[in-house]
């Protein structure tokens, strides 16, 4: 248990209810004129903030700074390059093999930066980008907090199944995300404050399935897919270059024996 | 020759404060204007940089966004008394989505709201991209304060690499071509080349940078006391959120108090960095004009009625970086073959 | 200034021992050469010497390294920027900025330097380095030898008393090659740097070090002057190889030096004449290649002005140049993937651009510069394997190939941990499978040792002989004195010369071959030529 964990820990929770606030919110805020919705807005950036500064203070080695850049620009170009081609980006299968192989933290800063050193650079920046990223970051996290596997084919099965569930879950997030803001509160498909979640939930997937759900299930079958296409030589060189550059913390060097 | 270009901070001023006034629901005629002064500031004074496509990029986005809001609030409205101008068919839904009904009258009313509120949206993405396109990323991200230095340098290698890499990815395909793969060529032939180069790449910048001393000033203790105060800070907004979702008393108060804490946060963590820059982007007059009439504005709009004054004083405050800001420079970069 | 106490170094993961018990020292103002052949350690050696080994890439190590007093181990790298600079093999790699004037100063933002300070130092280094009009420019639009140029600008303004650097000049043209030597010694001389370099390009390089330490690769190391060294090394450049050979003495390392006791041997030769190189005849043999007129235009610039090129089966055809002259273009035209503005390009009689899949690759094969691109595979035999899929030829033939060029080359290691040497002969396989008429080789010594490269010339001489053609674009003046039938000059995307090799390169001074320099004016390439022609006589 990192001492940044717990830091890590609320600030993710500020982030789903950033995300989730619709489902949550009391009755008592019907008639708030939308201010909800610019709070939310607001303070997701500033959960952010407060993980970014925690997370990429003297924690960060120099090789894993230099990793961290290098794997985000492949990444980065990879979505210019496959926006042309394929049309969803290929940029989940990175986030998750590079999770997979460096750690859960440096997974969540992968997707952070992937998102957005590709937004800045195509132009792609909206109000939603801290909530993308955040989502993206915790994708990244997910995937190296899944279990250590030790056959590399069950793994990459595993984390196919795990781009999966990831393509569904984002989509599903950042519409949740949009849908205060696509449909206003009052129409047939808006949350009700106060509601039960439940009815809420119902009301919300079907805004999900009439907006983009049609996006989702490409985006999931077509990460999976890459995981499974080239997961296996990917996962190996990540491992083969932490090896080759020493991979290991800082305190662990200095207990390193030198004769 | 290096011509000035407004510090990007303070074009993210300008764009938050036009964020900000058209959240406050200033009127139909304010936000077209808004939207109007932005597009006129960002074709003035933009770049040719990758970033000034931004715009148009959020114009396009902003116009998706506000037909689905017209769209749904039209098609799919909870009924409110009012003029009928005219009614849709009704479409039958499936059972599971019962009790949604697509179609009937539709008020002109209800289309006024509605458009309203699709137009707050659209000029709040507007507002956006037009601060995206005008601020340049790599001076931005060069002029974080010392405490996010780290992430700065990051996201500075990944926008310096992602060139390379987009020309590696090119010069891959064609060796594929040139090996007889025909059409669509497959990933794995791809991807694999690209990700062992840049692999190689990070064990070789990593070293570089150790090698000329990154890392050498950071010291830890200043950082671990930054790091609780941090803590207090997203746990006391964690507790504003609950108070806020349940509409209990006091959740301004912990926001509050959580912006509070996180700024002295920033503030014990930043001296315990000691970085310099090398020519930092300059701050001058024109700088603190464009935050002074961001600030303005945002004033403006909450304290103000709404009047015809107003929204002309809105207009001109908006358009104000026309008059004070510096020209874009054309970046010098002869390719030599 | 550096001092090496016993030093004894092994990787975990390797078996051998780098280094055993090594003790020497270097003192201030040298300009010390690494030699040794590649895998031997020298990459090792200079890390050794600044911390990154074994602070950054790991490593046992025993013994202790001093530089000025301090000691490697109780330092980290960075803590010893003020005192020791190290660019390493590719230092575009290392790039984190924009443009030049930001890469210089960026070291210095890290060590907390004021704003005053930093200005001064960086102007001084742009004037040091003559890099005053490039400041501005964005890094990736440097050729080789400027981003080099900017990585020891880099790293001079933290004003260290060492430099090292790891194979500077092999990946330049001689040009640019010649540009950063003497930079360096101008450091040593007028500043009094120490400056240690690892390369492998003897040639370029001799005439400015002081002493060579020469890694053998037993863990044990050979340190002396460079007539020495030289003496007692097998892989040399050709100028010491004909002073051994005709036991000249002192033994020349420069070409002045050579020439001053060539004349017994230039009287010897002057009515010999070298071997005759086969150059198959265009009425006899056909054409494997046919360009008429073709002109390439990317947006701003005109690459290729009306080039007229033939090329017949059986021929090595060397295409010469400096960077920019318009080389790549004409490969990728001849291959069908740089578009052409007008002319026309035949490939045994058919348009180049009009070739696809098998088609193409049983025509032409082409080895691009950047090797590892067609590298994909987790493992040698797996390399193969997948290159015989891709190939469409019988499974095996690929390795049949390999083993061949490589004989000792061991099935499961992984692509990207051999050699250069090694990786080149790879792709020549892969590239061969498909048993190409046509071998199209652009830049291929990059990064080569000389065991390396001799094994690559016999490779070409083999495929002459067998009817094959190949076109090498290459700045390595020897690699083509060795192999070429014809050499091909372009600038400024014209075709100035056109003709065999001896006349070409004998009549151009700066890209004469070290014999034909030091044998002027009697006309001889090689070291190989003038043996055979004393042992005819």
């Amino acid at each position: 248990m990192n001492k940044s964990t717990p830091l890590l820990g609320f600030a993710s929770i500020v982030g789903f209810f950033a995300f989730a606030w619709p489902l949550f919110i009391s009755a008592e805020h019907i008639e708030d004129n939308g201010q909800s919705k610019y709070l939310f807005l607001a303070l997701m950036p500033v959960a952010l903030l407060i993980l970014i500064i925690e997370l990429t203070q003297g924690d960060l080695d120099v090789k894993s700074l230099a990793f961290l850049g290098v794997l985000t620009a492949t990444g980065a170009a990879l979505r210019i390059f496959g926006a042309g081609a394929i049309g969803v980006e290929p940029i989940w299968f990175l986030i998750i093999l590079g999770g997979r192989a460096l750690g859960k933290r440096f997974g969540f800063l992968l997707g952070l930066n992937v998102l957005f050193a590709s937004a800045l650079l195509t132009g792609g920046a909206g109000p939603w980008l801290a909530f993308q990223m955040m989502a993206a970051a915790w994708v990244g996290w997910g995937a190296g907090a899944l279990p250590k596997i030790k056959t590399l084919k069950i793994e990459i099965t595993v984390l196919a199944i795990y781009g999966f569930v990831a393509g569904l879950v984002f989509g599903a997030l950042m519409d949740l995300q949009l849908w205060p803001w696509l449909v206003g509160a009052d129409t047939q498909i808006s949350f009700i404050a106060g509601a039960p979640i439940l009815e809420n939930l119902h009301r919300y997937f079907i805004f999900h399935f009439l907006t983009a759900m049609a996006w989702d299930i490409p985006r999931a079958v077509l990460t999976a897919t890459l995981i499974v296409l080239a997961g296996k030589p990917i996962l190996n060189s990540l491992r083969r270059s932490m090896r080759k550059a020493n991979f290991i913390s800082v305190r662990e060097m200095e207990q390193k024996v030198v004769l | 020759m290096n011509q000035r270009s407004l510090h990007p901070f303070a074009w993210w001023a300008w764009g938050l404060g036009i964020a900000v006034t058209a959240s406050q629901t200033p009127g139909t005629l304010a936000l077209i204007l808004l939207c109007i002064g932005a597009a006129m500031v960002v074709y003035s004074k933009k770049s040719d940089q990758p970033w000034a496509k931004a715009f148009a990029i959020g114009i396009r986005l902003g116009l998706i966004t506000f037909v689905i809001r017209m769209i749904f609030g039209v098609s799919l409205s909870v009924p409110i008394p009012g003029n009928t101008l005219f009614t849709l068919p009704t479409i039958p839904l499936p059972d599971w989505m019962a009790g949604i009904r697509i179609g009937g009258p539709v008020t002109s009313e209800r289309l006024a709201i509605t458009a309203t509120e699709g137009l707050t949206f659209f000029t709040l993405i507007l507002a956006i991209s037009a601060a995206s396109a005008l601020a340049n990323p790599k001076q931005g991200l060069r002029a974080l304060p010392g405490v996010m230095h780290q992430a700065g340098v990051a996201l500075i290698i990944s926008t310096t690499l992602i060139p390379h890499f987009v020309t590696s990815i090119q010069r891959v395909k064609q060796a594929r071509r040139l090996r007889g793969d025909q059409q669509r060529i497959a990933f794995r032939k791809i991807a694999v080349p690209i990700f062992e180069d840049s692999l190689q790449r990070a064990i070789n910048l990593g070293a570089a940078m150790e090698s000329r001393g990154y890392g050498f000033n950071d010291s830890s203790t200043g950082r671990r006391f930054g790091s609780q105060i941090l803590l207090s800070s997203v746990v006391v907004i964690t507790i504003g959120v609950s108070l806020f979702l349940a509409a209990i008393e006091g959740a301004g108060i912990a926001f509050g108090i959580g912006m509070i804490l996180l700024v002295a946060g920033l503030l014990v963590a930043n001296k315990s960095t000691k970085r310099t820059r090398y020519r930092p982007q300059v701050w001058k007059g024109a700088e603190w004009v464009v935050v002074a009439t961001s600030i303005t504005l945002i004033n403006l709009v909450l304290f103000q009625n709404e009047s015809i004054f107003t929204t002309l004083a809105i207009f001109i405050l908006a358009i104000s970086p026309l008059f004070v800001a510096p020209k874009e420079r054309k970046v010098i970069s002869e390719v030599s073959l | 200034m550096i001092s090496f106490n016993q030093v004894s170094l092994i990787y975990p993961q390797a078996q051998r021992t780098i280094f055993n018990e090594l003790t020497f020292s270097v003192p201030e103002g040298e300009l010390l050469l690494i030699m040794g052949q590649t895998g031997s350690g020298k990459s090792s050696l200079l890390k050794l010497i600044n911390g990154l080994v074994p602070h950054h890439t790991g490593g046992i190590l025993s013994g202790e390294i001093t530089v000025a007093g301090r000691s490697t181990r109780m330092h980290r790298p960075r803590e010893l920027v003020d005192l020791i600079g190290i660019v390493g093999q590719s230092p575009a790699d290392g790039f984190v900025t924009d443009t030049v004037e930001e890469e210089i100063a960026f070291g210095m933002e890290s060590l907390g330097i004021p704003s005053e300070v930093m200005r001064k130092r960086v102007e001084e280094t742009l004037d040091l380095l003559g890099l005053a009009q490039l400041r501005n420019r964005s890094l990736s639009t440097l050729s080789g030898g400027e981003a080099q140029r900017v990585a020891i600008a880099a790293v001079l303004t933290m004003h260290p008393k060492v430099l090292l650097l790891d194979e500077p000049t092999s990946a330049l043209d001689p040009i640019a090659a010649e540009e950063v030597l003497s930079i360096l010694a101008r450091l040593v001389h007028d500043l009094g740097l120490t400056i240690i370099i690892a390369e492998h390009r003897l040639e370029r390089v001799l005439q400015f070090v002081d002493r060579i330490i020469h890694v053998l690769g037993d863990g044990q190391v050979r340190l002396g002057l460079p007539e020495e060294i030289m003496a007692q090394s097998s892989s040399a450049p050709p100028v010491v190889l004909l002073g051994k050979d005709q036991d000249w003495n002192p033994l020349p390392l420069t070409i002045r030096d050579a020439r001053r006791l060539a004349q017994p041997l230039r009287d010897k030769l002057a009515n010999l004449s070298p071997p005759i190189r086969k150059t198959p005849s265009k009425k006899t043999v056909p054409l494997i290649l046919e360009i008429k007129k073709l002109v390439v235009e990317y947006e701003k610039k005109v690459a290729l002005r009306g080039i007229d090129l033939e090329v017949c089966e059986g021929e090595v055809v060397a295409i010469m140049g400096r960077n920019g002259a318009g080389k790549s273009s004409l490969l990728g035209s001849t291959v069908g993937i740089t578009p052409i503005k007008s002319g026309q390009v035949l490939l045994n009689g058919a348009p180049a651009a009009g070739l696809n899949g098998k088609a193409l690759i049983s025509l032409v094969g082409f080895v691009p510069q950047e090797a590892t691109d067609l590298l994909y595979g987790e493992s040698v035999l797996q390399e193969c394997t997948f290159a015989d899929r891709d190939s469409q030829v019988d499974p095996g033939t690929t390795y049949k190939i390999l083993s061949q060029l490589l004989p000792d080359i061991t099935q499961s290691a992984h692509p990207r941990d051999l050699s250069e040497g090694q990786r080149l002969c790879l792709v020549l396989a892969i590239v061969l499978a498909a048993s190409p008429k046509l071998l199209i080789l652009d830049e291929p010594t990059r990064g080569l040792d000389y065991s390396a490269k001799l094994r690559l010339i016999k490779i070409l001489r083999a495929m002459a002989d067998e009817g094959r053609s190949v076109i090498l674009a290459t700045h390595d003046v020897e690699l083509v004195a060795e192999v070429a039938t014809r050499v091909i000059f372009l600038a400024e995307g014209e075709k100035i010369a056109d003709g065999s090799t001896l006349e070409i390169l004998t009549s151009s001074p700066a890209f004469a071959p070290q014999i034909s320099k030091i044998l002027a004016p009697g006309k001889w390439l090689t070291f190989s030529e003038i043996t055979s022609a004393l042992e005819q006589s």
